[in-house]
């Protein structure tokens, strides 16, 4: 009653008044749409919709950046749980998660992603997994202002082939202070402290994002264009593992092709080969690192007398002073393909060269690399590019008949 | 003048430390009457009972199915194997057909109905939601406990009432008007308080994951193998041979990457299982492992790949 008598309801007033108005509706409206700001970027694989109740899911422990995010994670977790339990997918109950996880002794989540898929698929025995990791939560407070901010990351894996079918950046930010106009004196100071400190909150923004960041994972059917993969993005743990069984297969193939060039391997050579080349890789079951190598069968195998006939005393003072061992890494038909193979070596670091011969008269450029005086240093180097290049190879004497140890 | 502006500060103070109070840490308080801790045979297996709730409640949302919901929702997070509230319901219909309400239902029937260890019973006592202009509210009042239908104790009680509210004392503008047209969205706001009722409760409901850990077994593969080598192209009308060695008397099947899933294995005799599957015209399979997949009863399945070749198709 006594506003209404205050306002004098001129026309003037009345016109300032509606301005004012205005001006409080406008402000409001902006401020309330930048008041809890998103930042979401999130897309999804068209094969994410092929997942059904009969596929399950595993949300993996949240990585975190800085210590004391650990509660923040536990909500994520805890909130992706509740909100994918609407999803289409079922999802691997967490007890069963971890419990498998700590048998298996990986209980640094930074490492997930560094983890080929397929290996969580022989873990956990599910289908996809989702790693996620928090990349920020920052409270800060300036009296009048405070403000929250957390970002995390996520990314749905199918175990099966690697593929991303999902993959999402979200930052969520809110704040409380001058901007949002107070109450009253007392809301403009003690707001901002209170937003801060009440864990509600936090669990409230939290609880928002996944929201959020979820949504489009339970309806992936709903997804606009700009949200779906243009094309298959494989997971970079899958693609080099894949690469690694696809490489592996392809020279074998290239070299079966050439087979008959290469002098016949004897069976505890290949044994010994197989012992090395596997021995790194014992953790990692998913590379199939053994490789089988075919022997020629053009001519029948010399015996160990016949060859020791063979050698002339001066070949034998020949191989004790220059370097007698080497490491082939390729047989080519053509010399561009062998140029090529030595170029990448090269790049690599590694001194290559290409030996040309002739097999059946059909020319033969085979890519060697270093020499060395001693097998064992031949044996390191050879060991070195199975499990950093993942190039398999084999040692020859520079008479180019592979070694026997 | 100067006592006048005194007290509206004093006013102001006790206003802001009452809101502080009243959206701050209002905490649940949960009666356990037995814990976990390292008790062996603690319930693994739980169903939520449907709620019941008070006549006098006329809310067309249906409050307490939002809770039950959440509750389901969340509550999976926790060490227990929980059933899903669907099957659960389709499991009591019957005796609920029969004009028995949930109260009614001994322990041991419930036993025999669900085959868990133990439920979950709610009752709502109130719920409340209305948005009028400068004041807006919702409120849940329940409560909740776990039974042991196996010795009949009960686990853990509680009675809780969660409580939103948006009014003046509200510290901004902006947070009011967003907290009341939230709050006009009926289910949405239901949905909200039950999360922070459902979410207080779990802080303190004993929780056996880290009990289960070690006894997580998933079922035994020994080895797979398939007629496809290398990456030999396959075309139209060849046949996938998959053959598994593992744990007996189980369900088997096998993948073909993503593309082809759930193809039924047959054990032939005991632990090996073998299934195949005949390529047809217009199947698009590009490098893809096969799996071979071992669940047991419990839902649990194990996972091997056949990593001795990838299947091409021409």
């Amino acid at each position: 009653m006594y506003f209404y008598k205050k306002i004098n309801f001129t026309y003037d007033n009345r016109s300032l008044y509606s301005h004012l108005v205005n001006a409080v509706l406008a402000l409001t409206l902006v401020f309330q749409s930048t008041a809890c700001s998103t930042n979401l970027k999130s897309k999804v694989s068209g094969n994410l919709n092929q997942l059904s109740k009969q596929q399950t899911v595993a949300i993996l422990p949240v990585e975190i950046l800085k210590k004391g995010q650990e509660e923040t994670g536990e909500m994520l977790r805890q909130g992706l749980y509740a909100n994918l339990k609407g999803a289409k997918f079922n999802l691997l109950e967490r007890y069963v998660v971890d419990g498998l996880l700590k048998q298996h002794n990986l209980h640094n989540p930074a490492e997930f992603l560094k983890i080929n898929p397929m290996q969580f698929a022989e873990i956990l025995g599910a289908d996809a997994v989702l790693i996620t990791r928090i990349n920020k939560v920052e409270r800060s407070y300036l009296v009048i202002h405070s403000s929250i901010e957390i970002g995390i990351s996520a990314q749905l894996v199918d175990t099966r082939t690697g593929e991303i079918l999902w993959r999402a950046e979200q930052t969520e930010q809110d704040y409380q202070g001058i901007a949002k106009i107070p109450t009253g004196i007392s809301s403009a100071i003690l707001g901002p402290i209170q937003f801060v400190t009440n864990k509600l909150n936090l669990h409230r923004m939290t609880s928002k994002l996944v929201n959020k960041l979820t949504a489009i994972v339970k309806n992936p059917e709903d997804a606009k264009k700009k949200e779906t993969f243009n094309e298959t993005l494989i997971s970079s743990a899958a693609t080099r593992d894949l690469k690694k069984i696809k490489d592996v297969e392809k020279l074998k193939n290239e070299w079966i092709d050439d087979v008959s060039a290469y002098t016949e391997i004897p069976s505890d050579v290949i044994d010994q080969k197989e012992t090395f080349l596997t021995k790194p890789h014992k953790k990692q079951e998913s590379l199939p690192s053994k490789i089988n190598w075919r022997q020629r069968k053009t001519s029948p195998k010399p015996t160990i007398q016949q060859q020791e006939k063979n050698i002339t005393t001066a070949q034998k003072l020949k191989q004790n002073q220059f370097p007698q061992y080497t490491i082939q890494v390729g047989a080519y038909k053509t010399k561009e393909n062998a140029r090529q193979m030595v170029n990448r070596l090269f790049k690599k670091g590694y001194k290559a060269h290409i030996k040309p011969e002739l097999k059946q008269g059909t020319p033969l450029f085979k890519v060697l690399l270093e020499k060395f005086n001693n097998k064992d240093q031949a044996y390191d180097l050879a060991n070195k590019l199975t499990n950093k290049e993942n190039l398999p190879s084999f040692i020859v004497t520079t008479a180019s008949s592979p070694t026997k140890p | 003048m100067k006592l006048l502006l005194f007290k509206n500060f004093k006013y102001a103070i006790a206003v802001g430390l009452i809101a502080v109070t009243a959206v701050g840490c209002g905490k649940a308080n949960i009666s356990v009457y037995h814990g976990t801790e390292a008790n062996w045979d603690y319930p693994k297996t739980v169903a939520i009972l449907p709620f019941s709730y008070d006549p006098a409640i006329t809310e067309e949302t249906l409050p307490h199915q939002i809770l039950r919901g959440v509750l389901f929702n969340y509550f999976s997070y926790l060490g227990y194997t929980d059933i899903p509230i669907k099957t659960v319901d389709l499991k009591i219909a019957p005796l609920i057909k029969t004009g028995s309400s949930i109260k009614d239902i001994s322990n041991a029937q419930l036993m025999e109905l669900l085959g868990t260890d133990a439920v979950i019973r709610g009752h709502l006592i109130n719920a409340t939601n209305f948005t009028a202009g400068i004041y807006a509210e919702t409120s849940i009042e329940a409560k909740l406990e776990m039974v042991d239908l196996r010795t009949g104790d009960l686990l853990w009680e509680t009675e809780h009432t969660e409580l939103s509210t948006s009014s003046i004392v509200t510290p901004s503008l902006i947070d009011m008007i967003a907290e009341q047209t939230a709050n006009a969205e009926v289910d949405k706001a239901y949905h909200k308080v039950a999360e922070s009722f459902i979410l207080k409760i779990l802080e303190k409901v004993p929780d056996p994951a880290s009990l289960r850990h070690e006894h997580v077994q998933l079922p035994h593969i020994i080895s797979i193998d398939s007629n496809i080598k290398k990456n030999a192209q396959l075309y139209p009308d060849d046949v996938i041979y998959v053959s598994m060695k593992g744990d007996s008397k189980l369900d088997a099947h096998f993948d073909i990457g993503s593309y082809k899933t759930r193809i039924p294995m047959k054990e032939v005799s005991t632990g090996l299982y073998t299934g195949s599957f005949r390529l047809k015209k217009g199947d698009q399979i590009n490098s893809s492992l096969i799996i071979g997949s071992l669940s047991n009863k419990k839902g649990l399945t194990a996972k091997k790949f056949y990593k001795k070749g990838l299947v091409f198709i021409k």
